[in-house]
């Protein structure tokens, strides 16, 4: 009985030891949603992110852009991942440690992305061993919700008499031909969001937002060299002079 | 008089600066970044692989309920994605619902939330190839799903060449 009992420890004791370690990739990341307003063309911005590696061993992760399995509500797929820079794109972490990567988001000079919503997923991954048999992998993400400024402006190169026409075409539902006047500047509605932004003939933007071929076009402003001079300063500088005309007056009165 | 003329100056002055300074803040606004302090996202699994072993045809084996739990130190909610790489092999089956040399892998989870899966042992969550399909949707802090997989094995086998996929979980902030 004794030796049956001794016999059963043993073996008790000899299968955990022979089980394998089977905890896998424990590691997290910070912060993982991150907000990014207002980018606009020519703009940056820059996001840290610390990886945790919670393993009791060194451990090298990857990482890299990826498209996202869901989207926050009003957003799309951000399409412009090569806007995003990740540096590095490899960490080697020790047991216990944290590193810290830094992504960069770079929307272009010339990118036609205004007013939009998107989100885009930056995806961390333990690399695992060569010849690995690991049926299971872990992935973690952080998302970047990124909402672009509306941009809407004028450039002052178009002759203004000519007749513009967009360059590329609208989508289907507002395949109507939209004109514009270059010394027009029509801004987005918020209707029910369906954003475009035509490049015109003759270096001439407009910002357009259209739904079932509607547009709304708003008064007209204009961005030369000197906008201020533009409005309310203008209004300001009569006024002033009119206010020393009538002193002067009645001045000339008394 | 003269005191007049001085002040009504000096107003439009203001008045002149005041909207270039407005039209330079406008051209200049910053992009803001706001993230969450501390929305640290992290999880575990305490299963690596599984091996389904020799199987028959239009057979559903799988690996037991409760088979591997997902150990969640996240500081927020999170969601849970599973998706994998379809298969490989010296001849590799075709990733998909079981027809002839083609084969699928479906998954259940605890804490699967409004739109993951409905429960422990249901394997209602197909493993999609080459995209994700939510497994557990807002995971509370605290919280450790268990989950498992079935395998929907081939209606007919021209070959019996070893199939092997990688399954990959990805948590998100929720």
């Amino acid at each position: 009985m004794k030796l049956l009992l001794a016999v059963t420890v043993l073996g008790i004791a000899a299968g955990v030891l022979l089980t394998p370690a089977a905890a896998l990739a424990d590691f997290g990341i910070d912060p993982g949603k991150v907000f990014i307003d207002n980018l606009y063309p020519g703009a940056e911005a820059d996001v840290p992110i610390t990886i945790y590696n919670q393993n009791d061993y060194t451990t090298n992760f990857l990482i890299s852009t990826r498209n996202p399995d869901y989207t926050e509500n009003g957003y799309e797929p951000f399409p412009h991942t090569d806007w995003i820079s990740i540096i590095p794109e490899q960490v080697t972490i020790d047991a216990n440690q944290t590193a810290d990567v830094l992504i960069v988001i770079i929307m272009p000079e010339d990118a036609q992305y205004s007013g939009k919503k998107a989100e885009g997923w930056i995806s961390f991954k333990e690399q695992g061993e060569p010849g690995s048999s690991e049926m299971i992998q872990i992935e973690i993400v952080s998302r970047l919700l990124i909402s672009t400024r509306v941009e809407a402006e004028i450039k002052p190169t178009v002759p203004s008499t000519s007749t513009i026409e967009p360059a590329e075409e609208i989508e289907p539902a507002q395949s109507e031909v939209i004109t514009g006047q270059p010394t027009q500047k029509t801004e987005p509605t918020k209707l029910k969001d369906v954003p475009v932004q035509p490049t015109l003939e003759g270096g001439a933007e407009v910002g357009i937002t259209a739904e079932l071929g509607e547009t709304e076009t708003v008064s007209p402003e204009v961005e030369p060299g000197f906008p201020w001079l533009v409005g309310g300063p203008v209004l300001g500088l009569i006024t002033v002079i009119g206010i020393i005309f009538i002193l002067r007056w009645a001045r000339q009165r008394t | 008089m003269k005191k007049k003329v001085v002040s009504v100056l000096a107003v439009s002055l203001l008045l002149l600066v005041c909207p270039v300074s407005q039209v330079l803040a406008d051209t200049t606004a910053d992009v803001t970044v706001t993230a969450t302090p501390g929305s640290f996202v992290g999880i575990s699994c305490d299963q690596t692989s599984h091996d389904f072993g020799s199987i028959t045809a239009s057979s559903t084996p799988n690996t037991g309920t409760g088979w591997a739990t997902i150990t969640n130190s996240s500081s927020v909610l999170i969601d849970i994605t599973i998706g994998c790489n379809g298969w490989s092999g010296t001849t590799a089956w075709t990733y998909g619902a079981a027809g002839a040399d083609t084969a699928q892998l479906n998954t259940s989870a605890t804490n699967g939330g409004a739109t993951g899966s409905s429960g422990a042992g249901l394997y209602d969550v197909t493993i999609p190839s080459g995209s994700s399909a939510m497994l557990c949707d807002g995971v509370a802090i605290g919280t450790n799903p268990a989950w498992e997989m079935q395998l929907a094995a081939p209606t007919s086998f021209t070959h019996g060449y070893t199939q092997t996929t990688t399954v990959t979980l990805t948590a998100a902030a929720g």
